[in-house]
Order: structure tokens, then sequence, then C-alpha cells
């Protein structure tokens, strides 16, 4: 288990280390100079080539890219993500800020998506009725292909405009979280769904599940005794995946709600070209998937002995990929 | 984004029936190609075509989504066909009107025609999720069949590269490239094709590694064919089937992401019609103008869904749960 362990630690900083250089490469090797751009773009000509100059050594950009590179390295390994080249704040105190907001309404999601998701997949399942089985499978793929901003945008309409139930912007009070968090559940629900639906009728084709049936267990009981809790498992390797797609959603989603938090943060970054900003956003999301895949990786063996007696392997390609 | 990028079941229709197996082998060891089986060879042709209309018939689902997706496509290469009104003509008179017979999906906030808007728009949406799918597949292809072929060290390095591209949350990544290479709808699709590489390239080697094994492969090499022979004649063409499927699958996820981009704001610049800016421009409406919202929404909807059961359908997956 130690060994396990450490080797999956390891492995977890290796693909954060990289998640960083690619991320540095995409945003400061690629053609197009973020000062430059910004500079140019703002304000024509009134900006003197001598400010420019002071404001890119100010920044540490006037470096060869090796350097920069090395320097930035180390201060992220300090925990420094740098400045925002908008407001000269420092990239880790504007995520903190805007994390509590999207981590509501990321909450709110997951717990609907799984309630949403895990019902329909058991409904489905369950039931005897096959047109209603069929009906219940045909609706995740068409959560899937919704799109996000839309969906958000038609719940607004309905219920913030023709009925005011919900406020329609702003982060105050409980209520502004539901529109947003059902609209963010939207495609991890289906996803839950979906992968949930397929392992729960392969478990229930499993000679164990005969075994139940011929023991006289009931229906309901092969399906949330034996069948669901077999199932669940491989439904846990796309927690990482589920994050991810949360974090994504966010930047729409409080975009089409006017609410601050991560998501906004990173519209407003990128329609800036604050560079330093994506840079921090796109390695925070590679560590929350990071950990996320980590932490299942690590409850796997708990919940299922036999995967560490047998094949740890397997855990170790298991990351998260579909 | 749909859930699943294993290889889709099923897709033997796409791989090269034994016959042409054996002829090839034959081509590769030097003999002259066998015609005698010409003739039955295009009776197996119009028999599967007639056994595929008659499916076609039986799935009104899928007929839709043919019919649908074809109409779409028109929209895309010659708007004039389906809308004459010019998508950009302001008629200050006739601002936000309900959709009509005159203007089926209604007038916005200038007075310009929706429906011809929506219908002009199609051929940047589409064509953007076009070459955003080609970018991924043509990386990805590369990257799978060269990593599958060469095996080793290269393998090792090119494979860890795309697990972290995967690590990185796919709308992340897409606006980090949008922020360093800049706004437009091009830039849009390139950023939204890569992060689709990975998927592409997993899939890739593994069919490169298990048609290599083929006895056909082996005829190829032993008959003294050129490692660069087998890799484009032999190997290319029987292991691309399940890319493609997975290629027409993510037409769906790529017309989704370029849309949200587009809503952002990170797309075309303003006047020109694309389906993501459409939705965007509708905002300020929401509470009277339902329809500028409601119809470009719709149609993006309606096409992620028509792609998703044709690409279902030709990945052998009709029914099944995915």
């Amino acid at each position: 288990m130690g060994g396990y362990l450490a080797r999956r630690l390891g492995q977890a900083v290796l693909v954060l280390w990289a998640a960083y250089t690619v991320s540095f490469l995409v945003l400061y090797a690629l053609p197009g100079d973020a000062v430059d751009t910004r500079l140019g773009a703002d304000s024509g000509s009134d900006i003197t080539p001598e400010q420019i100059a002071a404001l890119k050594s100010d920044y540490g950009l006037d470096r060869p890219l090796v350097i920069q590179y090395l320097t930035q390295l180390g201060r992220a390994l300090g925990g420094d993500l740098g400045r925002s080249f908008d407001n000269g704040r420092p990239v880790t105190s504007l995520i903190a800020e805007g994390l509590p907001a999207t981590l509501a309404i990321a909450g709110a999601a997951l717990v609907i998506s799984v309630l949403a998701g895990g019902g329909l997949a058991l409904l489905a399942a369950g039931t005897r009725h096959r047109r209603l089985s069929r009906f219940l499978l045909n609706l995740p793929p068409l959560g899937v292909a919704v799109p996000g901003f839309w969906v958000g945008l038609l719940l607004l309409q309905q219920f913030s405009f023709r009925l005011p139930i919900f406020p329609a912007l702003g982060n105050e009070g409980l209520r502004s979280i539901v529109l947003p968090a059902i609209t963010l559940a939207l495609p991890t629900s289906a996803m839950i769904a979906q992968l949930l639906a397929k392992s729960l009728s392969q478990s229930l084709a499993e000679p164990y599940a005969d075994t139940a049936r011929a023991k006289g267990a009931s229906r309901s009981r092969v399906l949330l005794r034996h069948a669901l809790r077999n199932a669940t498992l491989p439904a846990l390797t796309v927690a990482g995946l589920l994050t991810g797609q949360l974090l994504s959603g966010s930047v729409v989603v409080e975009t089409v709600f006017s609410r601050t938090g991560l998501g906004r943060l990173t519209a407003t970054a990128v329609s800036a070209q604050d560079t330093a900003v994506v840079q921090g956003l796109v390695i925070f999301g590679a560590l929350v998937f990071v950990l996320v895949n980590l932490l299942v990786d690590l409850l796997y063996p708990v919940l299922d002995r036999r995967i560490l007696r047998t094949t740890p392997r397997i855990l170790i390609t298991a990351e998260g990929r579909t | 984004m749909t859930i699943s990028t294993a290889i889709p079941e099923g897709a033997e229709h796409l791989s090269t029936p034994p016959a042409e197996d054996f002829r090839r082998l034959a081509t590769a060891a030097g003999s002259p190609p066998d015609t005698t089986d010409v003739r039955a060879g295009t009776w197996t042709t119009t028999e599967r075509v007639r056994r595929r209309l008659g499916d076609l018939i039986r799935r009104p689902g899928l007929l839709l989504a043919i019919g649908w997706t074809v109409f779409v496509t028109l929209a895309a290469f010659v708007p004039n066909l389906i809308s004459s009104v010019d998508p950009l003509r302001a008629v200050p008179s006739a601002k936000l009107r309900a959709p009509s017979w005159d203007h089926p999906f209604g007038t916005d906030q200038l007075g310009r025609d929706l429906f011809s808007r929506v219908i002009h728009g199609a051929g940047l949406s589409l064509g953007a999720a076009l070459i955003a799918v080609a970018v991924g597949l043509v990386a990805g292809t590369v990257i799978g069949l060269v990593s599958g072929f060469l095996r080793g060290w290269v393998d090792g390095l090119l494979m860890r590269a795309v697990d972290v591209l995967l690590a990185i949350p796919g709308l992340l990544l897409s606006l980090a490239l949008v922020t360093a290479l800049g706004f437009g709808t091009v830039k849009v699709a390139i950023a939204v094709g890569i992060t689709s590489v990975a998927a592409c390239a997993r899939i890739m080697r593994s069919e490169v590694l298990r048609v290599r094994e083929s006895a056909y492969i082996e005829a190829a090499t032993a008959g003294g064919a050129r490692r660069s022979r087998v890799l484009w004649r032999h190997l290319l063409p029987n292991a691309g089937g399940p890319v493609l499927v997975l290629g027409t699958l993510e037409i769906g996820t790529a017309i989704l992401a370029v849309s949200a981009l587009s809503f952002l704001g990170y797309g075309a610049v303003p006047p020109t019609p694309e389906w993501g800016s459409l939705v965007a421009g509708g905002r300020d409406f929401l509470g009277t103008s339902w329809w500028l919202t409601t119809m470009p929404g719709l149609t993006i909807a309606a096409t992620v869904l028509a792609v998703g059961r044709i690409s279902r359908a030709l990945g052998g997956q009709d029914g099944e749960v995915r």
C-alpha cells in the first residue's frame, strides 16, 4: 500500500508539472504578445515604447523564455502564480476570492446530478415497462446535446422574467443558486445517468444477480443491494471528468446568470487576454482534476478490497479517462 | 460532451471485409490483384444498400436526423437557396417582431430577419466545427499511428503528452489557446480541435496495436513491403474506422464547444451571424422577445442531436446505452 501510494502521488505531481508546462508553452511561447495586444487594442498610440518596455520588465516578459519558465515554475512551487496583467493583483488571491461562489453552485449541481442521473439510471434499470425504460435512456443524449448557455437563458426567461420566482442575476442568497445549479447539473446528470445505466445493466446480467434472484430476493433488492453497489465503482472513475465539466461549465453559467466566481474570472481574463490569470486557472483546473482522481484511486481499494490484491496496475491506468 | 470515447463496437461495415484482406495479401505478396470476385462484390453491396434502406424506413428518428443534417448542410453551403433575405439588412420599422409567416424566427432589435441570420450563420458555425474535428482527427491519427507503430520510448513519450492534455478540462484548454491565439472563428475552431486530439490519439493507437498483429500485415512485411507502405496502405485504412466514427461523434461536441466560445464573445465580430453569438445577442431581450434566444438555441440543439443520432447509427450502437 505504501509503495502504491508513493507511486500514485509521484504520478500526480508529474501530471501537474506537465500541465504547468503545457499551459506555459501555450500562453507564453505561442506567437502573439499579450502585453502588446492589450496595450495596442486598448488605446491606440498614447503609450510610449518606453512604458511598454517598463511594463514588460516589470512582469519579467523581456527575459528569455527558458528563464521565464524556470523562475515562474519556481514561484509556482512556492504557491505564487504571478500577478494579473489587468489589475496587478496576485492570481492566487483572485482564485481564492472566486472559489466559494463557484463551489456553492458546483456543489449544488453535483448533488442534483447524482440524484437526477442516479435516479434516472435506477428507474430505467428497475422498471418492468420496456417503453418507459427506452424513453428514460433516450433522455441523457438529449441532456448532452443542448447547449448549457441556452438552457440557462431559457430557465431565466421562464422562472425570472415570466414567473418571478428566482432572481435573474447576482450572488445573494440561496435562491440565486437554484437556476445556475440546475443549468450546470444538466450535462453532468446526463453523464452519470449514461454511465450508471450501462454498468447497472452489466451488473444485472452477472451470475451473482441470478443467484440473488434464485434465492428469492425481490426485484428492488437485487437492484439496490446487489447491482447498484457493484455498478457504482466503475461510475466513480469519471469523478475527475465530472469535476472538470463542472469547472468548465461554470464559465458559461456564471456569465449567463451574471454571477461572480471562478468561471466569471476565467471569462473576463480571456476577454482581457490576461495571460497570468488564465494560466493560473488552467493550473487550478488541472490541480482539481489530479486531486479528485488521486482521491478516487485511493478510495477504490478501500471500497473494493479485490482490486488491491489482484491488479494494482489497473488503477494507474484508470485515471479518469474515458 | 459525450462521456464514452471507448472504441465503438460493431463498426464492422467500416473495416475491410475478409475477402478484401486476402486480395490485399495477394497484392502485397507480389501477385496481380484478383479481379474475379468483382461481381460478387457488387451483389453484396446492392444487398447491403437495400437492407440499409429497409432499416432506415423502420427508424423514423434516424431519418429525421438525416433530413435535418442535409438541411443544415445545405444552409451552410448555399444559404441563399433557403433564405434569400440579406442577414445584415436592418429594417427599423420591423424590429422585434415575433415569429410569423414572413419572419419564421422573428426579427431582432435592428429589424434583421432572424431566420436568415441563423441560416447564414450555419456556414461559420458548422465550418468551425468541421475544422475543429479535422484538427483533432488529423493530429490524433498521426500521433496514435506513430505511437502504435513505433512503440518503445516514442510511444511512452507521446502517450504521456496525451495524458497531460486529458488532465486539463477541455474548455479551459481551449480558452487558454484562444487567449494565446486571439479571437475569431478559425482560431476558436483550432482551439476546440486541439482538445479532442487526445481521445483520437488513444483510439488510433489501440486500433493500430490490434491491427498490426493481423496476418495481412505480417504478409505485407514478409513480402518485402517498406515500413512506410505498410503504415499508409495497410495500417491506416484498417485502423482508421473507429477513429472516423469517433470523429462523427466529435462533430456534435465541437458544435457545442464552438457555439459556447462564440456565445462568450470570442468568435466572429458582431454583425456577422454565428449561432452562439446569435443566442448571446438575444440576452438583453429575454423578458420581451423570447424568440431571439430560443430559435438559434433550438437550431444548435437540433443539429447536435441529429449529428449524434447519425454517428450512433454509424457506430452500430442503435438502441444501446452509451
